[in-house]
């Protein structure tokens, strides 16, 4: 897209707006989305594609990208993983701790910060400082905090409008939001972490312009054959990803997490219904409309929380889900019936294949309790949170991926005397190795057919890449490593066509977005993060890389 | 706060020398028990423990087997996240064959956390009384004898 064809649209896109307004919230999002200027929610738009139409940067000009400039946002425990968001050139993004910024997208200089008197205890959770996102809509930028609130400000003033307390934070060992609350229309609706400590997921729903609580939905289903006795207290679940929302059919698509404890999976005999599943929901009332369970009784921390992407194959409307255990979900969108169910992950030794017509896991090799095993994938699963992103045009999936195991005992452990920093895994033993017969991990970056994972290329990563792959219009996939490294690819092809040292990694979501007739990416760089203490078993190169907190603008060179 | 004080009051007399008195038959530790009672007492009797007192007592039985293996499982349940598996590093670097720490440095670090650039580690204090804190610092100083750092 050029400078004038970008300026045409902006201007287009004012008209739609002041045309559709009177349509109300629902049409909001998606003029929004329908700007290709704006990235106007963590996904960019509800297929959760992670793809910007903005082709001003393309193949033959993108060796040409140089810093614009770069926000600072003073902080950076955990690092910054934060996913921007673009809408009208001004950037609302989310620092540690809750450290809330508008930014101007030409200049990079501050319009409003905004950060809540966080609860002393937040600081001394396991999920402590990590703060992944906000949403943006109805005026407000609203964000889930680190002690378990929704708060709404105002979008051009930053000023706070209202605040909800959701979770009992003290009593269910930090519980709380990393990841942006999402809206599905008035709806404003998330999970909380996580699926790793003793305590119940529940989804909320808030009225988005009150703060009023509107619907709760409990991801533990309330049935003794799902949950025996009081394991479902305890049993996790918890949605703790952003979800997506259809609003042609207000429908809220959101994944669970594993069941808990992790390993030690003995006290839940059942399906463990609603952990490691798939949920379709009502917006407006959070009623279920229907589930896939990919993962029943998970055993090995195989949660279902990552992006849900919807992709039209052969006029019929699909979901494309990767869960941590390795397999990638192909779901009808309208009734979550598989469609086909594709391998991912290079290992996967929990169960002998998964049935590509019915999601059936056949070959389970389920933990014993006080009997070592080695799984694969780990804990970490056969990809971290970080997201793909799809391209219309070359019709191709790109993800990050990585292949290491775990040696695991399971084992009983008291959920009263579980540190408030915890884990609730259920072992005496977690070490993270590299695949049977392999030196180290490996990592690699993919593009491949989602509907049946053919690949179509790959490039071997040495330090994996733990952060949101972008793709653009102008054919482009844009990924980073852990060292700092980040790169243009092209997206038929996987030819390397650009390379810049930000000298932190990258644990965050990319963006692209337009504003006066150029097309800027948006690269949060610092790196930070649990998954870093984890990996260094398989990936010995991870171990003291530096963090940091930058958000980095480029553009093309005058 | 509380918690603290009440450990470091209690440190000494509770984790040092009456839990182990009767199994340990360390002829030092009975030596580092004559050195306290004529040393250590009266200002341990009169405030809070400094430097010198906590470094000394737990310091003998911190290298018996029964401690290192309980602060193992505590150390994989608890501290393998972040530290990895045997303190092989994580986001910070390796915690094994590191002649650098003491138990007191260790002991202080568990119970009030630490942040130090992009690293948050959180207190463990109101979490973990001191016996248990204590068989943590034994597990981490004994990375130090793992055979592969003499290799």
């Amino acid at each position: 897209m050029n400078v004038s064809r970008i300026q045409r649209t902006k201007k287009a896109a004012k008209v739609a707006v002041c045309a559709l307004s009177l349509l109300g919230s629902f049409s909001l999002s998606a003029i929004a989305a329908d700007n290709p200027n704006n990235w106007p929610e963590y996904y960019r738009d509800s297929n959760a594609w992670r793809y910007s139409p903005l082709d001003q940067i393309n193949k033959d000009n993108v060796k040409k990208l140089k810093v614009a400039w770069i926000h600072q946002p003073g902080d950076i425990q955990m690092g910054l993983q934060a996913t921007p968001i673009a809408i009208d050139g001004i950037l609302y993004y989310v620092a540690a701790n809750n450290n809330v910024y508008a930014v101007d997208g030409k200049s990079g200089k501050t319009l409003w910060h905004y950060q809540p008197e966080l609860d002393p205890m937040s600081a001394t959770s396991f999920w402590a400082a990590q703060s992944r996102g906000v949403a943006v809509g109805h005026g407000n930028v609203y964000l889930g905090s680190l002690d378990g609130r929704f708060i709404a400000l105002d979008q051009k003033t930053g000023k706070e409008k209202w605040q909800t307390q959701l979770t009992d934070f003290h009593n269910c060992r930090g519980c709380n939001f990393s990841f942006p609350p999402q809206l599905a229309g008035d709806i404003l609706y998330s999970g909380h972490t996580g699926g790793d400590q003793p305590q119940q997921g529940k989804i909320f729903g808030v009225n988005a312009k009150t703060g009023e609580l509107v619907w709760t939905f409990n991801a533990i289903k309330d049935d003794p054959k799902s949950w025996p006795g009081d394991s479902g207290k305890v049993g996790g679940s918890g949605a703790w990803m952003p979800g997506v929302y259809d609003a042609k059919t207000d429908t809220i698509l959101i994944g669970t997490s594993n069941a808990a404890p992790d390993f030690f999976s003995e006290g839940r005999k059942g399906d463990n219904l609603y952990s490691a599943s798939i949920l379709a929901m009502e917006g407006k009332t959070g009623k279920l409309k229907w589930y896939h369970q990919e993962v029943p009784h998970d055993s090995w921390d195989y949660d279902s929380a990552f992006e849900i992407m919807t992709i039209e194959h052969e006029g019929k409307e699909l979901l494309v889900h990767l869960n941590k255990g390795g397999f990638v979900s192909v779901l009808d969108k309208a009734t979550g019936k598989p469609y086909n169910v594709w391998k991912f992950t290079q290992n996967a030794n929990w169960v002998d294949s998964v049935d590509s017509k019915t999601g059936e896991l056949i070959g389970r090799k389920d933990p014993v309790a006080g009997v070592e095993a080695t799984f694969c994938p780990s804990v970490l699963g056969a990809r971290s949170w970080n997201q793909a992103a799809y391209n219309p045009k070359t019709k191709l999936w790109y993800s990050n991926g990585w292949d290491f195991c775990n040696t695991v005992v399971p084992a009983a452990q008291d959920p009263e005397q579980l540190g408030w920093a915890g884990v609730f895994f259920g072992i005496s033993k977690l070490e993270l190795i590299p695949p049977p017969g392999q030196k180290s991990g490996s990592a690699r970056l993919d593009a491949r057919d989602p509907i049946t994972g053919k690949v179509k290329w790959t490039i071997d990563y040495p330090v994996p890449g733990m952060n949101s792959v972008l793709t653009t219009g102008g054919g482009l996939v844009f990924n980073g490593d852990a060292t700092g490294v980040y790169k243009a690819y092209d997206a038929d092809d996987g030819k390397e066509l650009w390379s810049f040292n930000a000298g932190s990694g990258f644990r965050s979501g990319p963006i692209s977005y337009g504003v006066d007739g150029k097309q800027y990416i948006l690269v949060p760089s610092g790196l930070g993060g649990l998954a870093l203490g984890f990996a260094t078993g398989a990936f010995p190169n991870l171990i003291g890389l530096p963090g940091g907190a930058a958000l980095i603008a480029f553009t093309l060179e005058d | 706060m509380m918690n603290l004080e009440k450990n470091l009051m209690g440190g000494l007399a509770n984790i040092g020398l009456q839990s182990r008195c009767c199994k340990n038959r360390n002829p030092m530790m009975w030596i580092g028990v004559f050195i306290l009672l004529c040393f250590g007492l009266p200002s341990f009797a009169g405030g809070a423990p400094g430097p010198a007192e906590s470094e000394a007592s737990p310091a003998d039985r911190l290298q018996s087997e029964e401690m290192i293996k309980a602060g193992e499982l505590t150390f994989s349940q608890n501290c393998t996240y972040c530290h990895g598996y045997k303190g092989i590093g994580g986001k910070a670097r390796k915690m094994q064959c590191r002649d650098s720490f003491t138990p007191d440095y260790l002991f202080t670090t568990i119970s009030n956390g630490k942040q130090r650039g992009s690293l948050i580690m959180p207190p463990w204090k109101d979490s973990f009384n001191e016996e248990t804190r204590w068989q943590l610092v034994s597990y981490i100083l004994s990375l130090k004898t793992l055979p592969s750092c003499s290799e």
